[in-house]
């Protein structure tokens, strides 16, 4: 049981880092693409395309954060505390970055067709990314609270 | 957990169409540009999009009697992998048939007896039932059918071409907002883009000389066989 526990102590320090980057992948994957697709359908605004579909890595730096914040000897004591915080970060940041790559592509897509509206347009993607900056606060107080080991 | 979002390229790459159908002069993208952004699609959802073009386009479709139609008609939408994709085209065949039974009874025709009226949907016991209907008791279900049945009766063909293209255009971009950048939402753009297509590519004197080929074509077989008992 003992060794179980360190086992899920240590998945839940990575956990926040593997998972937030994953959700970054995907996020930023789907808006590449859209942002490559819009390069071949406008003359100009190349540049804002690719900036807004970067906006999903912001999680995987939450997620490093909160790794760093969590790293410390894993002990019985501090496994499940470590596994809890670490693998829910991480869910809700993968989750978070997934989401925000839709938000961004149909914020390149909708703005493509009407410029003016792209700051507008990229106010859901903030929106979310505003539930991400939620767990990973929360991840880093809670974080304080777990024993040292 | 992956969201489908496999074609947030291809969907990005597409211009996007505007609201009305009928503020259209021209398509947003020509046919030959928008076949090369086609060219992203996965082989089988190719297929499937050549499946319903090839069902819904009149230019595509294949000749042969009724019976023939149909039955390759059924075989194809059987054929078509994805349930929504399969209602969508099952809509528009069903659209179809409801207005050829209209121009059926317009032209005084009855239904061949003992058979079913020959169709696509579940409607079809009901059209041969109610015959006798101006829409055929499916005037709750589809209020579009007493207008189309009244513009019909007053010889204003173009009125009843905007009808239909009307509501296949609602209907497509009523479908359209559960789909963004997913294989559906390219069928949707695809089928759209026909319907501009076709209320942009309307002439009326090209019409007048197409009729007159046509009606040359079927007076040339009578000449030919006046000819020949002179």
């Amino acid at each position: 049981m003992a060794e179980l526990l360190l086992v899920l102590g240590w998945i839940g320090l990575y956990a926040p880092m593997a998972l937030s980057s994953v959700g970054s992948v995907v996020g930023c994957s789907i808006a590449g693409q859209a942002a490559i697709g819009a390069l071949l359908d406008t003359e100009s605004g190349h540049g804002r395309y690719i900036g807004v579909s970067a906006m999903p890595s912001s999680q995987a730096i939450f997620g490093i954060v909160v790794m760093f914040t969590l790293n410390r000897p894993v002990t019985a004591e501090n496994a499940a505390g470590l596994f809890s915080v670490g693998t829910l970060a991480g869910l809700a940041l993968m989750l978070c970055a997934m989401y925000q790559g839709q938000c961004c592509a149909a914020a390149i897509h909708a703005s493509k067709a009407k410029p003016e509206i792209f700051g507008l347009s990229i106010v859901p993607a903030a929106i979310v990314e505003g539930f991400a900056v939620f767990a990973f606060i929360f991840a880093l107080v809670i974080s304080g609270g777990i024993p040292h080991g | 957990m992956l969201p489908d979002c496999r074609y947030a390229m291809l969907i990005g790459s597409l211009p996007p169409q505007p609201m009305d159908l009928f503020g259209c002069r021209l398509p947003v993208i020509s046919r030959i540009q928008l076949d090369r952004r086609l060219a992203l699609l996965a082989q089988k959802d190719a297929a499937d999009l050549q499946r319903i073009e090839g069902l819904l386009h009149w230019s595509k479709m294949q000749g042969g009697d009724d019976a023939d139609i149909f039955e390759h008609g059924r075989r194809e939408l059987d054929s078509i992998r994805s349930d929504f994709l399969r209602d969508i085209v099952a809509w528009r065949l069903e659209l179809r048939t409801l207005l050829s039974a209209l121009r059926r009874r317009q032209a005084g025709l009855q239904p061949a007896p003992g058979q079913p009226f020959c169709g696509f949907g579940a409607r079809l016991p009901l059209i041969r039932h109610n015959w006798h209907k101006p829409d055929f008791g499916l005037g709750h279900a589809l209020p579009w059918i007493s207008q189309a049945q009244q513009l019909m009766a007053q010889h204003q063909p173009l009125a009843l071409d905007k009808l239909l293209l009307q509501l296949n255009w609602h209907y497509y971009a009523r479908l359209n907002l559960g789909h963004y950048f997913d294989f559906p939402a390219v069928v949707l753009y695809v089928l759209r883009w026909d319907l501009i297509h076709r209320w942009a590519t309307y002439d009326g004197e090209l019409a007048v000389a197409r009729f007159d080929e046509l009606v040359e074509a079927g007076l040339a077989a009578v000449q030919a066989e006046l000819e020949g008992t002179a």
